[in-house]
């Protein structure tokens, strides 16, 4: 038994990238005040400013800086800890710790890895390993085999049968890699996968496809203990990633005989590897007699009980995540704790504090996932989901039977005007319903199965059709029959009502039917009429085997509420759902303070959401917490049952879950709910576009020019007036959906015909574009004091969304006159407002220098300074601009809207004191996981996370944000340059100094042109994409190039072809691709800027020593 | 009696024979065999007179496993008590420890009664405990070869972690044939 150590780095999982989401925020806050109440010292490590984890209070000591061995080397050699945890951050986090014991320098500074050790990791991590470990201990693998050639291939193919999975040996993202169903194709796919891997060589493995896939989370202690958490079963069977499936726990059709063969298999499995901590363990097990009947020969299961292992993680992980708030166990907490040396039977369980940690959950519920993707955003993207993961985020919800639980899962995907009775509008027109997208599936896959139903589809013929275990199906055939019920009935009795309720349908799902009038509203008082209101059940970890001090909730329609009102002070605090592009840990991260505000200041708080992954959804971050959906009727029903039988009813916090929980303001209020902060009437004015003009004109802050729309024709006269390009965008939208830079009227009659729906409730808004230098503040106000911490200036110009563009603190080329500009209008808005809590305003700054760098300020003659937007609600800037400031923006705000003034709370109107940090926010894109998707900057958000780069000077704090989002131009390396004619003259400038740093420079036709011009002659030009080599994709694909500019021209047709390739060929070799050249200036003047020398400094450091 | 008892048993190369819970000890010794199993059953053991009985009998004699009411009976024919649960053990994720090794094996349990921790017998060696509530789980016999526990090692439902038990009995019950 080793020492217990007294101070440990843990490294986190850095920008929210898809794979990689909120889960390690929870799993790194969760550990570190484990560790804390161990009375270890905690070295947090992370560049993704928006995590709990790196604020004051979760972590002693907190670094800010780019995940990087060699910042890393530096942390460690300043704050000399005796150990390091690897396995909270993920991937990234999990990689990192390797490298650095690889690389030596752990043993160096005599840093221990703690808990799994660095031969466990390797042993899960490589393929090879982990197949021979498997072999040892007699599990089975999948079979396989090693080739090199396409005789061995076909001798393979020989034994084993297609379907194949061809995998080439160390490639990136799979690439050449996929499963062969045909003999006609086998041949040409070996050899593509042969001339893929750089050592040619692929392996050919058993397609397990359509087998039942498994997943235990499995725990272990320094002393061998060990225990599973729970089993999770995959609704979509292998070959879908378990990131992008329908996921339920615990598993709904493995026997006990099976449940234990696998349960049994994991525990040897984390034995063998020596976990100590917590383990992932994926199965892939034979699936039922009907599904296995429809596989191809090679692909079916000898026996019912045959099965594979098919990979381990050795860390915590998004499943362990879920397994936590599927069960009530903590399995970041107790894996900590281990590290650390305690033994799962001396960690008590938190949420009864009367057991402990060695035991196994039990579930008297059902617990079901559906993964959140960004289609809505990217229509043009693959929608096919398979073995990449394409989903930004989940959703988690409980109930008591499956169909109820499923239900409330679809209700919790926020997808506008897609409740479970959507279907596509092609499908009406199918003659079959097998033509419908539900093999291989999609991310439409829920729709379509139901659709099939209705279409007549059996269960039977389903499941041999999509492999679905046909246990599932006749649950969706229950529901698509209570569909029909509900269709039938013309006068609904209060046991139809109370059925319905109880497979999960939504008021608005049984409106839809036409009952009580087809309103929602109605069908809410009829139901509750006959006394048909949802009560509350216990997540317990011990389905109430013993008393619990800190469960949370669920609804469902039966007897007894286990959820009484709480009693005194409290209110309810509405958080964000399931992160989406556009509505990210941000929100989470407000939301948690809120909370943790009200706490501070005497009350309770109460938390809504439905996203497993969460610091907000953790059993103890308020005093209650209910899983459910985020739509009116949940969010009401929560609030009901939590003003009791007096109706003392708690009031709601809206501003800080986004745009999901600002929307449900109007509803509240209508319902006659109370509200915190800012009234639902100041809100609908910043969010209603002609009351919001009004407004504005009233306090003469000027706006660009335009107006709300409601038809095309409307459209192009108030753009002929106002004068092209015009910015057009829906009202009441999310991170810029169907936002559109539009040239032309041609332009702007096909973004309607595009299918942008606009009504007199929900205009279409159509303005003056101005490309100018964008900024934004962050504002907290109790209706008089105006609070603003500080001013950011964005690197690229108006016109790419500001979740996308750069940020930095402070508007290092502001003049003063503009700030003071910005400043009163700041204040006249909140005030004119009334706005008590949090409000976001984004400027555009005309004239003042066409372009200004952050290193060379020109702006000195007063510029026009307009507002874009107003959102009344916290931003996702908030967690970015309180820690680089020191300004605790939520908690103020939430304390304002209690009734205290910032005055007496100690602030003043103005902005704040300008600190002597500079910070960088750059946005972090996951391009590479999704095929199809065009990576071009616009005013479309498409970045799903965010690092911060923070030092003295402004070159480090750029250096380190674009280290930290994989951006940093590699000196003298190679630059593809491709830039469209209106961008020419603007681009000339960083050519010149490209050119005169050492780059050699390789171009398209007419940008080569330039660039000779430029006297620059030793230029490569490429050819076009089809015509000879090297074209433009090539020298990218063979490295020649490590960084590409690639402006568009401003259609976004067919030009846009060779682009889109360059573009995509950037993202799969992970280079940095720059559509913007504001983006490219910066990075280019970071690396001549001398900004590679930057500080390593405690967080708290930089801060202190700025105010000082 | 489970099935599964009978199924593991065999599986180790045991020949098993069944008698029924009223055989004498004289019986049971008439069928020669090498180890005896008393096996679970419903009930308050404080009624079983005649096993404990026959099992007191057996102590010493050949090598004894007793699984849930057949640790009772066990207990008691050496003096031990047993008692009501105020909240009796079902299910299968019953954390128990095994004092001598700290491992926790996870265990299926179904019993209402439990051996007193109290005036247990000095020849009673507490070798697993509940990590719930603390209750007997398991006890050993000091010099004889008689090993004890009060939850379902065969699972069936539930989990296989304590099949070892088995392997510890049919360790004594060679040894006894050596």
């Amino acid at each position: 038994m080793t020492d217990k150590p007294q101070k440990v780095l843990v490294i986190g999982s850095g920008p929210i990238v898809i794979g990689q989401a909120a889960e390690f925020d929870y799993a790194g806050a969760q550990a570190c005040k484990a560790l804390r109440e161990e009375g270890v010292t905690t070295v947090l490590v992370n560049s993704n400013p928006a995590t709990i984890m790196t604020d004051e209070g979760i972590a002693d000591i907190v670094h800010i800086e780019p995940l990087t061995p060699e910042a890393l080397e530096r942390i460690i050699a300043r704050e000399r800890p005796d150990g390091v945890l690897p396995t909270l951050g993920g991937q990234t986090g999990l990689n990192l710790a390797v490298q650095l014991a690889e690389r030596g320098i752990l043993e160096k500074y005599d840093v221990r890895l703690l808990g799994t050790p660095l031969d466990a990791i390797q042993h899960a991590e490589d393929r090879e390993l982990f197949r021979q470990l498997l072999l040892d201990i007699g599990e089975p693998t999948p079979p396989s085999a090693t080739v090199t050639t396409i005789e061995e291939a076909l001798e393979v193919k020989g034994r084993l049968g297609l379907p194949l999975v061809i995998r080439p040996a160390y490639t990136l993202g799979g690439t050449g890699g996929g499963v062969v169903r045909s003999e006609e194709e086998f041949e040409e796919s070996v050899r593509a996968g042969i001339a893929a891997s750089p050592i040619n060589q692929v392996l050919l493995e058993r397609s397990l496809e359509g087998w039942k896939e498994i997943e235990y989370e499995v725990m272990r202690d320094a002393n061998d203990t060990c225990i599973t958490v729970c089993n999770m079963e995959n609704l979509d069977p292998m070959g879908v990633h378990t990131g992008d499936s329908i996921v339920v726990a615990p598993s709904q059709t493995l026997n006990d005989k099976e449940y234990q063969l696998l349960r049994t298999a994991s525990l040897k499995i984390i034995r063998a590897l020596g976990i100590e901590g917590g383990c992932n363990v994926q199965l892939a097990l034979a699936p039922n007699a009907d599904v296995a009947a429809a596989l191809p020969e090679a692909a079916r299961p000898g026996s019912n009980l045959e099965y594979y292992v098919i990979e381990v993680n050795p860390r915590v992980s998004r499943s362990s995540a879920l397994a936590s708030k599927a069960t009530g166990y903590p399995i970041a907490r107790v894996a900590a704790k281990i590290a650390v040396g305690r033994r799962l039977d001396e960690i008590p369980n938190a949420v009864t504090q009367k057991t402990v940690a060695a035991f196994e959950p039990t579930l008297d519920y059902c617990v079901v996932k559906i993964p959140r993707w960004p289609f809505d955003k990217f229509p043009t993207g693959d929608r096919g989901i398979n073995t990449q993961m394409k989903a930004t985020g989940e959703v988690m919800a409980i109930d008591r039977s499956f169909e109820a639980a499923f239900s409330k899962a679809v209700r919790s995907l926020e997808i506008s005007g897609q409740s479970m009775l959507w279907e596509a509008e092609e499908w009406r027109d199918l003659n079959d319903w097998r033509d419908l997208p539900l093999f291989p599936a999609t991310d439409l896959r829920v729709w379509a199965l139901l659709a099939a139903i209705r279409r007549g589809a059996t269960p039977e013929e389903l499941l041999a059709h999509t492999r679905v275990d046909g246990w599932f199906l006749r649950a969706m055939e229950r529901i698509v029959a209570m569909e029909r019920r509900l269709l039938e009935a013309t006068q609904p009795t209060r046991e139809l009502l109370w059925e319905a309720k109880r497979l999960g349908f939504s008021d608005r799902q049984i409106a839809a039917f036409g009952i009580a009038e087809g309103l929602p509203e109605r069908v809410r008082a009829l139901r509750q009429s006959m006394g048909i209101r949802p009560v509350y059940k216990m997540v317990d970890t011990c389905a109430a085997e013993f008393e619990a001090v800190t469960p949370y909730y669920y609804s469902t329609y039966e007897e007894e509420n286990e959820a009484l009102p709480l009693q005194g002070e409290r209110a309810l605090v509405i958080g964000s759902g399931p992160i989406r592009i556009g509505q990210g840990i941000e929100f989470d991260y407000c939301s948690v303070h809120a909370a943790w505000a009200l706490q501070e200041e005497g009350l309770q708080s109460i938390m809504v959401n439905s996203n497993p992954e969460t610091v907000s959804t953790d059993f103890d971050t308020s005093q209650r917490l209910y899983f459910e959906p985020l739509d009116e009727e949940s969010v009401r029903d929560v609030i009901e049952n939590e003003g009791g039988e007096d109706g003392d009813l708690p009031p709601a916090v809206v501003q800080f879950g986004g745009q999901t929980a600002i929307n449900l303001s109007q509803q509240l209020d209508q319902a006659g709910l109370p509200i915190l902060g800012s009234t639902a009437e100041a809100i609908d004015i910043a969010s209603d576009r002609r009351r919001f003009e009004e407004f504005m004109a009233g306090i003469g802050v000027p706006q660009p020019p335009g107006t709300g729309v409601t038809t095309v024709e409307e459209a192009l006269q108030v753009a002929e007036t106002i004068g092209y390009p015009v910015l057009v965008r829906p009202s009441y939208v999310l991170g810029g959906r169907a936002m559109q830079i539009v040239q032309s009227p041609d332009e702007l009659g096909a973004y309607f015909a595009a299918g942008v729906q606009a009504s007199p409730d929900r205009p279409v808004l159509v303005d003056k574009y101005l490309e100018g230098k964008e900024c934004e503040v962050d504002a907290v106000c109790d209706g008089e004091t105006v609070v603003i911490p500080g001013i950011m200036e964005h690197v690229e110009r108006a016109g790419v969304h500001s979740g996308d563009s750069m940020a930095i603190y402070p508007g290092i080329t502001m003049t003063t006159e503009e700030v003071d500009v910005i400043v009163d209008y700041a204040v006249r808005i909140a005030r004119g407002l009334g706005v008590r809590g949090l409000m976001n305003i984004q400027f555009v700054v005309m004239g003042g220098g066409h372009y200004r760098s952050p290193g060379d300020p020109r702006g000195t003659h007063s510029a026009d300074v307009y507002v874009l937007e107003v959102n009344p609600r916290a931003s996702r800037t908030i967690p970015f601009i309180s820690k680089v400031t020191g300004v605790p923006m939520v908690q103020l705000a939430t304390k304002v809207m209690l009734g205290r003034t910032l005055e007496e709370l100690g602030y003043e109107t103005g902005l704040w004191p300008r600190q002597r940090l500079v910070a960088v926010k750059a946005p972090v894109f996951s391009m590479s996981k999704l095929a199809g998707v065009d990576t071009h900057l616009g005013p479309e958000m498409k970045s799903t996370g965010e690092v911060m780069g923070v030092d003295y000077n402004y070159s480090a704090a750029m250096a380190k944000a674009l280290i930290a989002s994989n951006m940093a131009l590699r000196p003298e390396c190679g630059v593809l340059l491709s830039i469209s004619d209106k961008d020419k003259q603007d681009a000339m400038s960083l050519i010149s100094a490209l050119a005169n740093g050492g780059h050699k420079l390789y171009a398209t036709e007419g940008t080569a042109n330039l660039i000779r011009n430029l006297g620059f002659t030793d230029v490569v030009e490429v050819s076009k994409l089809w015509e000879g080599s090297p074209n433009v994709v090539d020298v990218v694909q063979l490295g020649m190039v490590d960084a590409v500019v690639n402006t568009l021209s401003g259609s976004e047709e067919a030009p846009m072809r060779d682009g889109f390739y360059i573009r995509r060929a950037a993202v799969e070799r992970r280079i940095p691709c720059f559509t913007s050249l504001d983006t490219a200036r910066t990075a280019m003047e970071a690396v001549q800027g001398g900004g590679l020398q930057y500080t390593i400094q405690r967080h708290q450091d930089y801060l202190e020593k700025a105010a000082g | 009696m489970k099935y599964n008892i009978l199924r593991i048993l065999e599986r180790n190369g045991c020949e098993v024979i069944a008698a029924p819970p009223g055989a004498t000890a004289e019986e049971i010794l008439g069928l020669r065999p090498d180890g005896v199993l008393l096996s679970p059953g419903p009930g308050d053991p404080v009624h079983l007179d005649y096993g404990v009985e026959t099992a007191r009998a057996l102590i010493g004699v050949k090598p004894i496993m007793g699984i849930c009411l057949g640790h009772q009976v066990i207990a008691r024919a050496l003096g031990g008590n047993t008692y009501k649960l105020k909240f009796g053990h079902r299910g299968a994720n019953h954390p128990v420890k095994e004092l001598h090794t700290g491992h926790v094996h996870i265990t299926a349990q179904n019993h209402g009664y439990a051996v007193d921790a109290d005036g247990l017998p000095p020849e009673l060696e507490i070798t697993h405990v509940s990590l719930n509530d603390g209750t007997v789980e398991g006890l050993r016999h000091r010099s004889a070869p008689v090993i004890t526990i009060q939850y379902h090692s065969e699972a069936s439902p539930g989990p296989r972690d304590n099949e070892y038990l088995f392997d510890a009995f049919l360790r004594m019950v060679r040894d006894g044939r050596t």
